[in-house]
């Protein structure tokens, strides 16, 4: 027996502000890029394949296929996250790095710096164009990031809510969760995953809301 | 008296001048015997700090290279040549004091406090005039090292021709620090000037700046506890090109130059990084663009950087704490400039 495949409506909206356009899904597979079925061409962010939503199981799920610059899913909850690992909130894209583990040279020697408080990981900015900007180094516990004040701001940008999302670093494993900010913390999709009703997902400036009616 | 003297003041040798530390009998720098007769009973101390046993200061063995850059090793240390323990308290005698002509009773003088941040400012960078040289036929040391930091702070170490530093091999050993390397820095006099190098390259050597100095990309400083590297500026954004898929990230005016200052942690790691439009920015402990609140040994506007795009002016404002470039090999040092080797601050002092 074939399962009912629920109704899906994409609302698509310019995450800086803008109309909204609502795409319905009329067939099981539906492709999004600068050159697909749900055409975004203004966007040179977005590869001209860059996202397939499909059924799997008579669940909605979506998939990254263009790579490039990624799709981002908006945070419900805390997730974990690890080297390589990107993230964006407000016009920021910020990249996970592991920071090696203190070493000496063969000498025994250890060159000297300044002082590591225990860190673990750090965030990397990435510039538009691709040029790695500023870092920022993840200290064991809690990491506020925000726009005025916490371990991490960027005061420049008004996209950014003044306690937007927090990362918790131990030796082992970093999460982050969003804490009630206004434009939402995003995860770069690493895999196919399920679409939960008024999910939301961001390609280059667009920002997709997908509503699921059963 | 004479106990009490003996074992509480240091002694300045009549042939070397240098400063022994008290109840030496013997000068641990050119051997003479500075007390023929010692108290037979000693008088208690005051509380010591451990033995430096690390240290060995002799009179150079070999002669005075005659390139600026000398490949020869001195001997390895004779366990007989060591130095006795110190028994003089964390001391920091003002680096004006008269180092080599000082009587007994005035270096008692150098009974001060433990020497605490700022640090006194360093002299005045004079170009050395012939005047102003030391004398290559003179019996004295050509300078002296003054140890602000780490062990043997306070303690001073006479330079004569030569002198290497390391954790294992040269006259001044730091055993104790791991940033040192087992051979560090090799310091020596040609032409009546004092070179210092860098032997090891793996937490370099750096040199105290006075007001301000030219770094290049890459350069690293340090001031306080912190080290830096100038990253210089960063690449511009790529033109768009319609059609291609543009690499997205956090948007940069256009024609708006960033440069960007890099912290390296301890290991040669990279840590934090600071991107900034310019025309300059400060590193200090209060409203600055890198600021450190906690950080002892750093003012609250220590240093700016005035940024270009391959180079940059390092000012700095530490009213005497000190911001150190790395050298990249040798260097010429002149009295009053101050190394950091590893976790150690040494101060070069001229004869007076």
């Amino acid at each position: 027996m074939q399962t009912k495949k629920p109704s899906v409506t994409i609302h698509v909206v310019r995450a800086d502000g803008g109309t909204e356009n609502v795409y319905p899904m009329k067939t099981d597979v539906l492709l999004c890029g600068r050159a697909s079925e749900l055409s975004l061409p203004d966007d040179p962010f977005i590869a001209d394949v860059q996202v397939r939503f499909f059924f799997s199981g008579g669940r909605l799920a979506i998939e990254d296929i263009g790579g490039g610059n990624g799709v981002f899913t908006r945070l419900r909850q805390e997730r974990e996250i690890s080297p390589g690992s990107e993230i964006r909130a407000g016009r920021q894209r910020l990249l996970v790095e592991a920071i090696p583990p203190l070493s000496s040279s063969p000498d025994g020697t250890t060159a000297w710096g300044s002082p590591d408080i225990g860190y673990r990981f750090r965030l990397v900015q990435i510039l538009e164009g691709g040029i790695r900007g500023a870092v920022f180094p993840l200290k064991i516990g809690d990491n506020t990031l925000g726009r005025e004040t916490g371990d991490i701001y960027f005061l420049n940008d008004s996209f950014i809510s003044g306690r937007h999302a927090v990362i918790s670093a131990s030796p082992e494993k970093l999460t982050i969760r969003d804490v009630g900010s206004s434009n939402g913390t995003f995860l770069r999709l690493a895999a196919p995953t399920f679409v939960e009703p008024s999910d939301q997902f961001l390609l280059g400036r667009q920002l997709m809301r997908v509503d699921i009616q059963n | 008296m004479a106990s009490l003297l003996f074992n509480n003041l240091g002694i300045i040798c009549p042939v070397c001048h240098f400063l022994s530390t008290a109840a030496s009998r013997q000068c641990p720098c050119c051997g003479k015997t500075l007390w023929e007769n010692p108290p037979a009973t000693p008088l208690p101390l005051a509380p010591q700090r451990p033995s430096p046993s690390s240290v060995n200061i002799h009179a150079p063995a070999l002669p005075p290279p005659i390139s600026p850059a000398p490949s020869q090793h001195l001997p390895p240390i004779s366990p007989s040549a060591l130095l006795p323990p110190a028994p003089i308290p964390p001391t920091h005698t003002p680096p004006d004091a008269a180092l080599y002509a000082t009587t007994q009773m005035e270096a008692s003088s150098a009974y001060y406090p433990a020497p605490t941040p700022p640090y006194p400012p360093p002299q005045e960078k004079r170009p050395a005039s012939p005047s102003q040289r030391f004398s290559p036929f003179s019996s004295k040391p050509y300078a002296a090292l003054l140890a602000l930091t780490g062990t043997y702070r306070g303690q001073r170490f006479a330079l004569h021709q030569s002198m290497q530093i390391g954790r294992l091999r040269g006259q001044l050993l730091f055993t104790d620090d791991p940033f040192v390397s087992p051979l560090h820095a090799t310091l020596w006099v040609h032409n009546h000037q004092i070179y210092v190098r860098d032997e090891s390259g793996v937490s370099g050597i750096y040199v105290s700046i006075q007001k301000q100095e030219t770094i290049a990309a890459q350069q690293k400083f340090c001031a306080g506890i912190r080290l830096f590297r100038y990253l210089g500026q960063l690449p511009p954004t790529p033109p768009y090109i319609p059609g291609r898929l543009v690499i997205h990230g956090t948007p940069v005016p256009v024609d708006q130059a960033n440069y960007a200052i890099e912290e390296i942690l301890v290991g040669d790691r990279p840590g934090r990084s600071f991107v900034s439009s310019g025309p300059s920015l400060f590193i200090g402990t209060t409203k600055c663009d890198l600021s450190y609140s906690l950080d002892e040994g750093m003012a609250p506007r220590h240093c700016e950087l005035i940024l270009m795009p391959q180079s940059a002016t390092l000012c700095d404002f530490s009213n005497g704490l000190g911001t150190y470039v790395r050298i990249p090999g040798d260097r010429l040092l002149l009295p009053g400039d101050r190394l950091r080797i590893g976790q150690q601050i040494l101060q070069l002092e001229a004869p007076s």
